[in-house]
């Protein structure tokens, strides 16, 4: 690809809209595990972070535009180290000699938001989709 | 004066504009990315650089041309784009005004070109 055309606009809208999606998956797994205390690591879920990258689609590309033109990818998703409530509950079968159990370091509240801001980043790239494939069709048409 | 020349600029007009599409919906895919800076699409004046550059590009004929869009373009970062406490300067709304605007403008453009194609074929057919 040489010239930035149709194609590597969707392309990198596209790739907006799987790092939200993926954004999303890691924000549900949070919220689904708000009071999980058993882990495979052991100990209590540590809420997970994803970490967008920008990757230029044409790094050697002639078109300055073309060298500019980033995708967006999930680079890695990072586990909050950050401790967790301390729950009271002798009667919970991981709770500690004072009878106090870590439950998960996850924020609901914090999860929802993020999951509004995520699903409207994916409505926003859902808009330009929309936005180049009418520029194409109004291409298409002076042909006519 | 003819109608094959007021075609020209607009098609290159619609370059411009297709180009700053992609980095506008770049920019969109990015409005979660930590660090990332807003690009805008600026035109040059055709100034003293800007043809510089295009005399540096064709001093043999052996060289191939570019496309001609490096003198007269130049991506920048968008200064007016407020930079968020993680280092993003991508305004949701800022972008998505932007996006629709350029396609209206795209859209206007390609209307343009087709009724100067619409009037070269009327001419060619006798004005019939």
């Amino acid at each position: 690809m040489s010239a930035p055309g149709i194609f590597s606009a969707l392309e990198v809208a596209g790739s907006g809209l799987t790092a939200e999606r993926g954004r999303m998956n890691v924000i549900a797994s949070n919220l689904a595990n708000a009071r999980t205390t058993r882990t495979a690591e052991g100990g209590p879920y540590k809420r997970l972070d994803p970490v967008f990258e920008a990757k230029s689609l044409a790094p050697n590309a002639f078109d300055p535009v073309m060298r500019n033109i980033h995708k967006v990818e999930i680079g890695r998703v990072e586990r909050s180290d950050e401790p967790g409530q301390l729950l009271y509950d002798p009667e919970h079968p991981d709770a500690d000699e004072a009878g106090y159990v870590e439950m998960p370091n996850v924020n609901v509240v914090t999860e929802m938001v993020n999951l509004m801001t995520a699903s409207r980043a994916y409505e926003a790239g859902v808009t330009s989709i929309e936005s180049i494939k009418s520029m194409a069709s109004a291409a298409l048409r002076i042909g006519k | 004066m003819d109608i094959i020349g007021t075609i020209s600029p607009l098609t290159q007009a619609m370059d411009f504009h297709l180009s700053r599409q992609n980095l506008l919906t770049a920019n969109l895919a990015h409005v979660d990315t930590p660090g990332f800076r807003a690009r805008e699409l600026y035109r040059v004046d055709s100034g003293f650089e800007g043809t510089l550059e295009v005399v540096m590009q064709a001093t043999d004929e052996r060289h191939i041309a570019g496309s001609g869009s490096a003198a007269e373009w130049k991506v920048d970062v968008d200064p007016n784009a407020p930079v968020g406490p993680n280092g993003n300067s991508v305004d949701l709304d800022r972008e998505a005004v932007k996006v629709a605007s350029n396609n209206l403008r795209y859209d206007a453009l390609s209307t343009m070109v087709k009724g100067s194609l619409q009037g070269l074929r009327w001419a060619a057919q006798d004005g019939r």
